[in-house]
């Protein structure tokens, strides 16, 4: 606790809150910030890799929660819970909006979880490729222009698209009734939006607003439209 | 705590240690890609067998840290062994009856495979990560794998972020405490707490990123034009050992087709 000297009173502790952040910025003429720029900086290469840490962490604990779940509901819980394993890589292409962000994080939690310990091994791998290269497409689609709900909600219907085919190979569901298939497809395609969409993009505003993107794609995208 | 004693208790001191990083990880990456496609037990626990053998001996490894190590793999290997005994994908001919629980032929010995597979991944991960010093490892992945010093100086420090990750979980569990964050119970309540673990820990993690960038930045590190003050190199105790590997793993394979116990994914997508 300062003591504040200039108030003296003992309404000083209300006056000391409202440091405001000042959003209206004028325009000059400056150089685009490195954030902006093509490249990689150095800040994003190590941002995107800590990312991947991190969400590794936590999709190895949801894949407790799945066994948890699956031995309840079944198969259908894989489909529920889905989507949260998408969610990193729309964190990430939230924060740091350049080409390949979603696709790298997605591999990169499978490399962390490969050598953490998870027990489908090197078959994750592929998943990691299916799903990189689903979430990534509708970021692509928009020239890694827009990152608004819409966009992020598509990423992560698209990754659920992308994984449905590909369990549809892995675990034959054509043997499954079509009712099934198609409640199971519709349920997961939710959990990409929700889980993973939403999600990601709600975790990526708590985050943000802590402070401690400044210096990334997201602050002065969000600073100059908002 | 699991991932923390893994982390912490690698032995610097032993022959495992003195391999390159690089063969030591190409060689653990190709034993498990073969495990992968591998179901049967004998020789899954030939290649389990190996690596503890591995670990223990040339690697020096304490048996009571090896199996605090595992943990994570046998709770996992566990969960697979039951969902795969009580779930099977098809019903097959009926073991024995649990009660109301049939288990069947077919899904316990898939679960067994499911479960010697974890552990074998789990002895050659352990046998990387518990004699690699991370310093080398990159070092390792720069000079003999070409990977640009950028990445993989970046994944140096993420890297060395995940034991940690434990410790900022304690620490965020006390300053809510500290707080008297109330715990609801219910899975509202739990989700909650998620939550409120979630985003501190991401916040946590960007705010190091962030500091980390700026170290290596503040010491001139762009990537480029480096100089190195220790190089990796190979030497022939690298092709010793990869020939070792390779040459026990291959064995094993032909002990198995000629016993004829070996059984491979036959490359089906679906059955």
């Amino acid at each position: 606790m300062t003591p504040d000297y200039t108030g003296g009173s003992s309404m000083s502790n209300e006056t000391g809150n409202d440091t405001v952040n000042k959003t209206d910025t004028p325009q000059r003429n400056r150089p685009l910030p490195p954030a902006l720029r093509p490249g990689w900086t150095m800040r994003e290469t190590v941002t995107l890799a800590i990312i991947g840490v991190v969400f590794a962490f936590l999709y190895l604990g949801w894949v407790q929660v799945w066994l948890v779940l699956q031995s309840v509901a079944g198969p259908l819980a894989m489909d529920v819970l889905m989507g949260f394993w998408f969610s990193g890589s729309i964190f990430a292409a939230w924060l740091i909006r350049k080409p390949f962000v979603a696709f790298s994080t997605a591999m990169l939690t499978v490399f962390v979880q490969i050598l953490a310990g998870n027990p489908s091994g090197a078959i994750l791998l592929l998943t990691g490729l299916v799903q990189g290269a689903g979430s990534e497409v509708p970021f692509a689609l928009t020239r890694y222009k827009r990152y608004s709900y819409p966009v992020l909600m598509a990423s992560g219907a698209c990754t659920s698209v992308f994984s449905f085919v590909y369990t549809w190979f892995r675990f034959s569901y054509w043997e499954l009734a079509g009712g099934l298939v198609l409640t199971m497809f519709i349920i997961r395609v939710v959990s990409g939006v929700v889980l993973g969409g939403v999600l990601g993009r709600v975790l990526a505003g708590a985050v943000h607003r802590t402070g401690v993107t400044s210096g990334l794609a997201v602050d002065y995208q969000t600073r100059s439209t908002e | 705590m699991m991932r923390r004693s893994v982390f912490e208790n690698y032995e610097l001191y032993s022959p495992l240690a003195t391999i390159n990083p690089a063969v030591k990880l190409i060689c653990s990456v190709v034993v498990m890609l073969f495990v992968s496609v591998v179901f049967d037990l004998q020789t899954l626990s030939l290649l389990t067998a190996f690596g503890a053998l591995m670990v223990l001996g040339l690697g020096r490894m304490r048996p009571v840290v090896l199996v605090r190590a595992l943990l994570p793999f046998l709770l996992f290997g566990i969960g697979f062994l039951w969902m795969n005994a009580l779930l099977p994908r098809s019903a097959g001919t009926t073991l024995f009856t649990v009660g109301p629980v049939a288990i069947s032929a077919e899904g316990l010995r898939n679960g067994m495979s499911f479960f010697l597979r974890a552990l074998t991944f789990g002895v050659w991960s352990v046998l990387f990560v518990a004699s690699t010093e991370p310093t080398r490892f990159v070092l390792s992945l720069v000079h003999q794998l070409s990977v640009p010093p950028k990445i993989a100086y970046s994944a140096l420090a993420a890297y060395r972020y995940l034991p940690s990750l434990q410790i900022e979980l304690e620490q965020i569990r006390g300053a809510h405490r500290l707080r008297g964050v109330g715990e609801a119970g219910g899975v509202r309540g739990k989700l909650q707490r998620a939550y409120r673990f979630t985003v501190p820990l991401l916040a946590g993690a960007l705010r190091r990123a962030g500091r980390v960038a700026a170290a290596m930045e503040a010491r001139g590190f762009t990537g480029a034009n480096r100089t190195w003050y220790r190089k990796e190199g190979l030497r022939l105790r690298d092709a010793a050992y990869a020939l070792g590997v390779f040459g026990v793993t291959a064995a094993v394979i032909w002990w198995g087709l000629h016993a004829g116990t070996l059984m491979l994914w036959s490359g089906r997508l679906w059955d």
